[in-house]
């Protein structure tokens, strides 16, 4: 291996001499010197030259020397002023200089009160007609498509700021450009800035503000950024209230929610009716749910990208709430000015603590979560900056009740832990890096203990999945037409979907335990990726790409080439097409035994049984501006195909995860098409959008409803959403929610016959033939803000299904009064909430 | 607080609509009569029991050959006070033979089920061993058993394996089988082998012989019962080699009866043979070992 190496830096040095000397080499000439001879000489030399005939000079004149160096004859034959030299591995270009060396100007977005750097902004050059958006991490570098050392304008739009024009060098040096908030204290609700989706190209990606979420009405008095993204089309919740995540026609696990970043396991907080998100910390979310870029992978759905925000880098700065169920705190200021910056947010709902006045010494319990959010990030230099971020949230539900000599106990928890750091180099304003190694682990805890004067018996359940990661991107833009990013991911997943302990302790104090461990099952998997946003010509946009999954488990091995492809057509500046392909593989599959979120429900992994999920994808849609962009259409086609999933068998009740390979069926197919509708409203008093989604979405097992294909549990048909705020007064908005959607799909009791042992039993329907009745509801959300000496203050009351619309959360069947009836649980009827929030 | 404001409603709503249909039921076994039932589905919505019919023809058919009609033998009181009609036949039945039995009813299609006579397990031994046995009290908590049977080569078997426990006064109770995950484990030919089914504990486990197909085997299992076990306590090893409709109809039927309708599992659509109609035409062939 030494030698290998060895060998290799030897041929390096000697390579790279090479290259050094070939335009120092001395050629003999004669009179007659033709081009035709330089390239024979250059030949022997092992170059090839390669050149337009536009930058050949039509008379050369030859030295007098019967020697020249190759860079002299270069210059003899070539118009080097117009064009230059550029050296490649045995071959020589002769390059425009128009195109070869255009300046690029590459920097940041920024807020210019707390400068913070902005995701996702438009940075448009109106001039040349070309235009980026700021990536992850504020950053964005685009050449100018010719030679230019005039001043050059530069417009630069993020949601909910103020559009920006800026006059500039036209230089090769890293600048930052600083928007300013438009809405802080609601001039007008306008959506300025939404990602222009012409120029970004992909009409599957949407965003949401922080305004936008925390202006929604609230549920329980908790604005929540997953509910927000329920509003979009192609998006739908799993059952009432509950924060599963269903888009075009995939499974709530499809669905990867990234923290900063980092993989997130369960976003559900008290059952799944919360997500773990405090959108105090949140700056910004972005949901991709079709037409997947390369540097995607690990699930078919959809990609949920969260990002906490940065700290304010110039003052101190806070805001929160008190609401009926919890409050929030979060503080963000310098640490070092303009060099260090921290932001910190804490939320607890305190429901346990104000019950616990009405309950007795002998009968106590209480159930309550709590999230803490941390990130702090120090700026080296305009070059260099790192950042720390991390998660804990908690859930805890618990009970001590004591009867006479009998006490019993019992303790469920369950939560995340996420931690990473990332470091930003740029190397130079054409290429970007950012490196992390980042920590997520979910766990949950159950413990019951029971105890009288004979026994005691203690109870313990736990499982968890912990992931390791490590990243490396570089985002480089090798000219104004091509701008690359290529990666590399490496994740180690330790999953343990189980673990039992039972002990027992009888009068005659011998202690029995009981342990049911389910193993640990390690696994790495290393993606690759590389995609090239390709600008062929003004009408023309090719986001295409490869990504390359690999998988190792149990001494199995899994790959997969995905190949994706994103295309643009401008029609019109105002009308664009869009049409794309993605092919994704997920390695990890979640068990659960209902559509809520429960914390109960299990990731596990793909094995040397069962095969990761994979699927394939095509869009094709379009976007049109009408009013002068005042409003935005855009209707979008898809199609999936899924492959190896895996669901539960029939009348498998999950109770255990130590076997669960052997309660699922696997090597299921599933097809989903629909149509997706969306008119978003972007300025004046009122904002928002309407979107409509017709959908299909079904399954087929072998091993299910006998081989035939059924409807997917959530196969609605018809969706319609609205999600508006109008602007009364600068102290005074509401806003609104509408749902109206099909049913979801259920297996229901159709008959009775007596069976071969002459019971009567119940006939069942195919899978999912019944469909649930019609879902509507309307949340409204009053806001009155008021600027104070120290900020501000909003008073919030919100209705939550404002005309106590009662949905059913499940259908049961009954018998009352000699017949059997149908009967519905609703679990949300009119909730009213009032929060008061904060900011200073 | 969720739970305070969650409401039940009654609700109308339109189930899928299933026509009624005629029900079939017979299970085959040489040596024993062949009887067979008929009745008809009910609407989900109607209560009470379904009653049998005891005017339907029926009639039964060996490899194709002309059918024999079945008449009404007996008659038997179940526990919900209903009378149940049995149709009987005294042809003789042969290992490996096609049987088809057909029923009519007027205003009814005329429904049909065909099964095939399995072949039995052969040799079949049990060696029983008290669990965590207290020789003080003479009694243990439950039995560690070797079951080992020859499975008839060249055909697909499908096997029910159930225990019973006798009781004071000669009754006969079910005892649980308790097994390792993901199931009984075998030796044989082969090393160490996991079946996997679906029954993992129950009254009733339920294998094929996919894995030990011909071959001699031993299935190690544990058995449960309500009480603590004297040595002398008798139990029934039933060994059953069914046929293939058989198999896929009590499986998904004690998988339909455990379920019930818990929302957190999927109901499960019972599998059928029966053309045009519900029940189960199923062969069987019983082998059973007392032990000690």
């Amino acid at each position: 291996m030494k030698a290998f190496f060895s060998f290799l830096l030897v041929f390096s040095f000697v390579y790279l001499a090479g290259q050094k000397n070939v335009l120092e080499e001395k050629l003999s000439i004669h009179p007659a010197y033709a081009l035709n001879d330089f390239k024979q000489d250059l030949k022997e030399l092992g170059y090839s030259l390669s050149y337009r005939q536009t930058s050949l000079i039509e008379k050369p004149v030859l030295p007098k020397e019967k020697q020249a160096a190759v860079e002299e004859l270069l210059s003899v034959f070539f118009d080097l002023k117009a064009f230059e030299v550029r050296l490649r591995p045995n071959k020589l270009l002769i390059i425009n200089r128009q195109t070869g060396k255009t300046n690029v100007i590459s920097g940041f977005v920024e807020d210019v009160n707390s400068k913070e750097r902005l995701i996702g902004a438009n940075v448009f050059f109106p001039q040349f007609g070309i235009g980026t958006s700021s990536n992850t991490y504020g950053f964005f570098s685009i050449p100018l498509p010719a030679q230019n050392t005039d001043p050059v304008e530069i417009k630069v739009s993020y949601l909910g700021y103020e559009d920006t024009v800026f006059s500039i060098p036209s230089i090769n040096k890293l600048q930052t450009f600083y928007l300013t908030e438009s809405n802080t204290l609601l001039d007008e609700a306008v959506v300025s800035g939404a990602k222009n989706r012409h120029l970004s190209g992909n009409l599957g990606n949407l965003e949401l503000s922080p305004n936008e979420i925390n202006n929604m009405p609230v549920f329980f008095g908790e604005q929540d950024l997953v509910k927000s993204v329920q509003m979009l089309p192609g998006v739908q919740g799993t059952s009432e209230g509950n924060i599963g995540l269903v888009v075009r026609g995939g499974s709530p696990d499809q669905n990867l929610i990234l923290l900063d970043g980092v993989p997130v396991y369960n976003i559900s907080h008290l059952f799944g009716y919360f997500s773990v998100f405090n959108t105090d910390a949140i700056k910004n979310v972005s949901l991709t749910k079709g037409g997947f870029p390369a540097r995607y992978g690990g699930r078919l759905s959809s990609i949920v990208e969260v990002n906490m925000k940065e700290g304010n880098m110039e003052q101190f700065h806070g805001t929160g709430s008190i609401g009926l169920l919890s409050s929030k705190l979060t503080l963000e200021g310098p640490l070092i000015k303009n060099k260090t910056s921290f932001m910190i947010s804490g939320r607890r709902t305190y429901f346990d603590l104000l019950a616990q006045p009405f309950l007795n010494d002998e009968s106590r319990g209480g159930a309550y979560f709590y999230d803490v959010a941390l990130k702090v990030n120090h700026k080296f230099s305009a070059k260099e900056r790192i950042y720390l971020s991390m998660y804990l949230g908690r859930d805890n539900i618990y009970y001590d009740r004591t009867s006479g000599e009998e006490n019993a106990k019992g303790a469920f928890g369950y939560g995340n832990v996420t931690g990473v750091i990332r470091y930003n180099y740029i190397f130079n304003t054409r290429l970007f890096s950012n490196t992390s190694l980042a920590y997520t682990r979910y766990k949950l805890d159950i413990a019951l203990e029971d105890q009288d004067p004979f026994e005691y018996t203690a109870t313990r359940y736990f499982s968890d999945i912990t992931d390791y990661r490590f990243r490396h991107e570089l985002e480089y833009t090798y000219s104004s037409r091509h701008h690359i990013k290529t990666g590399v991911l490496y994740s180690f997943h330790q999953f343990r979907p189980g673990a039992f302990i039972y002990e027992e302790e009888d009068a005659n104090n011998r202690l029995d335990s009981l342990l049911q461990l389910s193993p640990y099952t390690n696994t790495h998997d290393v993606s690759l990726y590389i995609e090239d946003e390709w600008k062929l010509n003004q009408k023309w946009r090719l986001n295409s790409g490869l990504h390359y999954a690999t998988y190792f488990v149990n001494g199995a091995f899994y790959n997969s080439l995905q190949p994706r492809l994103i295309a643009r057509y401008l029609f019109k500046p105002d009308w664009s097409f869009q049409g794309s392909y993605s092919y994704m593989m997920q390695a990890v599959h979640l068990l659960t035994s209902s559509g809520s979120n429960l914390p109960t429900d299990l990731w596990v992994s793909s094995n040397e049984n069962i095969a990761p999920q994979r699927a394939h994808q095509w869009n094709l849609g379009s976007t049109k501006d009408l009013y002068k962009g005042a409003l935005e259409f855009t209707a979008e086609a898809y199609y999936k195909y899924f492959s190896d999933l895996i669901t539960f068998r029939e009348g498998t009740l999950f109770r255990t995860s130590l076997n669960w390979e052997n309660q699922v069926a696997t090597g299921g197919t599933g097809n989903a098409w629909g149509l997706e509708l969306f008119l978003r409203k972007k300025t004046g008093k009122t904002t928002g959008w309407i979107g409509y989604t017709l959908a299909w979405s079904q399954r087929r097992f072998r091993e299910v409803n006998d081989g035939l294909t059924f409807p997917y549990k959530y196969d609605r048909r018809h969706e319609l959403k609205l999600s508006a705020i109008h602007t009364f007064s600068k102290r005074f908005f509401m806003s609104v929610n509408f749902i109206l959607n099909s049913g979801i799909r259920a297996t229901v009791p159709i008959a009775s016959y007596r069976d071969v042992n002459g019971n009567q039993e119940v006939l069942w329907s195919r899978r999912n033939a019944y469909t649930y009745p019609t879902y509507n509801r309307a949340d409204i959300g009053f806001n009155w803000v008021k600027k104070t000496r120290w900020g501000s203050r909003t008073w919030n009351i919100s209705l939550y299904n404002a005309y106590n619309r009662l949905n059913p959360y499940f259908i049961f069947f009954a018998t009352e009064d000699g017949r059997r009836v149908a009967n519905k649980i609703s679990v949300f009827p009119v909730l009213p909430s009032v929060s008061y929030l904060f900011r200073f | 607080m969720f739970a305070a404001s969650a409401c039940v409603r009654e609700i109308d709503i339109n189930l899928p609509e299933e026509a009624q249909k005629l029900v079939l039921n017979c299970i085959l076994e040489k040596g024993q009569p062949i009887r067979a039932t008929a009745s008809i589905s009910a609407p989900f919505e109607q209560l009470g029991p379904i009653p049998y019919l005891a005017d339907a023809e029926l009639s039964l058919s060996e490899n194709g050959e002309n059918p024999v009609l079945m008449s009404l033998c007996d008659t038997t009181v179940l526990r919900d006070s209903t009378l149940q009609f049995q149709y009987c036949s005294g042809k003789p039945l042969l290992e490996g033979q096609y049987y088809k039995i057909t029923l009519r009813y007027p205003g009814f299609e005329a429904v049909s089920g065909t099964t095939s006579m399995p072949y039995p397990a052969e040799d079949v031994t049990v060696e029983a061993s008290l669990n965590d046995y207290n020789p003080l009290f003479r009694e243990g908590y439950g039995l560690q058993v070797e079951l080992s049977f020859k499975d008839p080569r060249g055909v697909s078997n499908y096997y029910a394996l159930e225990v019973f426990e006798e009781e004071l006064f000669g009754s006969m109770t079910r005892a649980e089988i308790i097994t390792n995950e993901p199931l009984l484990q075998l030796y044989g030919n082969r090393d160490l082998i996991s079946i996997p089914t679906d029954a993992k504990t129950g009254p009733t486990a339920y294998f094929t012989d996919e894995y030990f197909d011909g071959n001699t085997i031993t299935l190690k299992f544990q058995v449960n019962t309500n009480s603590n076990i004297r040595p002398d306590t008798p139990f029934l090893f039933r060994l059953r080699s069914l046929s293939k409709p058989l198999f896929d109809y009590l499986q998904t039927n004690a998988i339909n009866s455990r379920v019930g309708y818990n929302p957190f599992a999927e109901p499960v659509r019972v599998l059928s043979n029966i053309e045009g109609g519900f029940g189960i035409v199923g062969a069987q062939a019983t082998t059973e070992v007392w032990i000690p």
